[in-house]
């Protein structure tokens, strides 16, 4: 890394999941890692966990670590027990920069449990889970990383007949995905939360970035674009909310159709 | 999980979710929480106080595929802010259309 000069959440957290899935698969077995030449990127990558979570041996920190104020370091989620807990600290922590009011904390909460539930329904990913996340206050956005080593997208969506011939390659798996309900499990009422996390995001301006193996899609306030030339090795999702704007997830459940003349209802 | 039998003669029982925390997502919570209905209760109350956020995934499980059974009890929410009554209210929409 001594030519790297900046890093991303994005980019920490892809390479720590690239590093972790190859010594987990018996393709890397130790090595060293070149430090960046910039002490204040080697400061960043500790604190955000990228050498402790490879289990890198380090000289002792030169640096006093406190609460994570408006960023969350990698970590791992072992299993769907772990997600609320993990997901709120690292809403806890990019608050600290972001200000988002109740309404707009509650729906990032929301959208990251759903995506980061999804890599437990259906990734199988080796690693399970690596989270990471950022609020960059002058930008007034916040940018959260879900990152797997599993199957993919289009895998897991091969297992239903009805769906092969939409899924001709990665990107159109990635596509489908996103559509309302679009399930594996047979059940077509299911297959919501990667809607409605797409929609919320849309609505809000932000971004939504899937990389799945060799298909990638970028969702973003002019519309829906295909990323070419990568690969990742299991599924990526790099949520980019405005914290400008408010979250708002009222507004695309309303769009159902509620029964209001059902008075078997009290809400 | 405790639930709460306010009047067993007019056979309500309130369940308080936030027992399980702020956040609340999983469709294996949400199982958890919808086989504690009791049968034969004639009115379900949850309780929202102190719940933060909840997913669409969490919303299925509960009042979803609750207001999907053939003898569904009454189902009354309190306490919830209006992004999760809102919701709950597409969770039933969609399991209802």
């Amino acid at each position: 890394m001594s030519s790297v000069a900046f890093c991303s959440p994005t980019g920490i957290t892809i390479l720590a999941a690239a590093i972790e899935d190859l010594f987990l698969r018996g393709a890397l077995n130790g090595g060293e890692i070149w430090m960046p030449r910039s002490p204040l990127l080697q400061q960043y990558l500790q604190r955000m966990n990228f050498f402790s979570e490879l289990r890198v041996s380090m000289p002792p920190e030169s640096f006093e670590r406190r609460e994570p104020k408006g960023f969350y370091p990698v970590t791992h989620i072992q299993d769907e027990e772990g997600a609320p807990a993990a997901t709120r600290a690292l809403a806890d922590a990019v608050q600290e920069h972001a200000h988002l009011d109740e309404q707009s904390l509650g729906a990032l909460k929301s959208c990251l449990n759903e995506v980061v539930e999804n890599v437990f329904y259906h990734a199988q990913s080796p690693i399970e889970a690596l989270v990471c996340a950022q609020a960059y206050k002058k930008k007034k956005r916040t940018e959260l990383v879900i990152a797997d080593t599993g199957r993919g997208i289009r895998a897991a969506l091969s297992e239903v007949p009805e769906y092969q011939e939409r899924i001709a390659d990665d990107c159109e798996a990635i596509k489908l995905a996103l559509e309302k309900n679009v399930t594996t499990t047979g059940d077509v009422k299911r297959g919501i939360g990667l809607w409605v996390a797409s929609e919320v995001i849309r609505l809000n301006e932000g971004a939504l970035l899937i990389l799945s193996h060799d298909g990638g899609l970028l969702v973003d306030a002019d519309g829906a674009h295909d990323v070419d030339d990568h690969f990742w090795p299991g599924t990526l999702v790099v949520i980019e909310f405005r914290t400008d704007r408010p979250i708002n997830t009222t507004t695309v459940y309303d769009s159902g159709d509620f029964p209001d003349d059902d008075d078997s209802f009290g809400f | 999980m405790t639930t709460t039998a306010l009047a067993s003669n007019e056979n309500i029982q309130t369940i308080h979710l936030s027992e399980l925390g702020p956040d609340l997502s999983g469709r294996t919570r949400g199982e958890t929480i919808r086989g504690l209905v009791e049968p034969g209760v004639t009115e379900v109350v949850f309780d929202c106080t102190g719940v933060e956020s909840m997913s669409p995934s969490f919303a299925d499980e509960v009042f979803g595929k609750l207001a999907a059974q053939p003898q569904r009890p009454h189902i009354k929410i309190i306490n919830a802010s209006q992004d999760i009554l809102a919701l709950a209210r597409f969770a039933v929409s969609e399991r209802l259309s």
